[in-house]
């Protein structure tokens, strides 16, 4: 799924997981969004590459992508940062915005599996093993079905007032 | 019924973690596989079924 769908959703789920402070629903709707911080590494490759598009999709982007961002490391990683962030409180309030965070970040690489098609497999175990994983069905990000999903939970949220851009 | 949404939401939001990364290996690798494909599309929809009924439910 596309990263803005990623943001969105993740923000939603820190609102109906009652996240109270916006500084934590924060945490964890960047965490649902950070596996896509690989796309940094296109950008570079397109400056290296005198935005040569091709090259830096076949020398970077294709080699980089979902790699070392879509796996249970990763959503550990994750997991440490949002504890390191989390709002002050006691040690259980910020294990829960923790736990939260690898859920968003966990369900990112679901979300990616069934929504972002089937040449963009996960690495679940990465760095252990290089097996990917991938659905052979899995819809595209321009499908239908992403942009169903996105829309249908905006136009049913949106108008309760539940606002991601805050 | 927000009770059954929020349970909804957690249950299938335990689901989606199983699928991306103890399917594979627990149950079947192969991506082709109709079974996964009928959870993995039945979890997404009552994922967002019941976040979007979880927040409504509070407003």
């Amino acid at each position: 799924m596309q990263g803005p769908t990623h943001l969105m959703v993740s923000w939603y789920f820190a609102e109906a997981t009652r996240v109270a402070t916006a500084r934590d629903r924060r945490i964890v709707a960047w965490a649902g969004l950070m596996p896509d911080v690989d796309v940094l590494a296109y950008l570079a490759a397109l400056v290296y590459y005198r935005f040569d598009k091709e090259l830096a999709f076949e020398n970077v982007w294709k080699e980089v992508h979902h790699k070392y961002t879509h796996n249970l490391s990763f959503v550990v990683v994750m997991g440490i940062v949002a504890y390191c962030l989390a709002s002050a409180g006691d040690a259980r309030h910020k294990a829960r915005i923790a736990g939260l965070a690898m859920l968003a970040c966990a369900l990112h690489n679901f979300l990616d599996v069934v929504g972002a098609g089937p040449t963009w497999p996960i690495y679940p175990l990465w760095p252990l093993s290089a097996a990917g994983w991938h659905a052979t069905w899995s819809w595209t990000i321009g499908d239908w079905q992403n942009i169903v999903l996105l829309l249908g939970v905006v136009a049913v949220l949106a108008p309760l007032g539940f606002n991601p851009f805050q | 019924m927000s009770r059954l949404a929020r349970v909804a939401l957690w249950a299938s939001s335990a689901g989606g973690v199983f699928l991306a990364f103890a399917w594979p290996f627990v149950v079947s690798a192969d991506p082709g596989s109709a079974a996964f494909h009928a959870a993995a599309v039945a979890t997404v929809i009552v994922f967002f079924a019941s976040l979007a009924a979880t927040l409504a439910a509070r407003r």
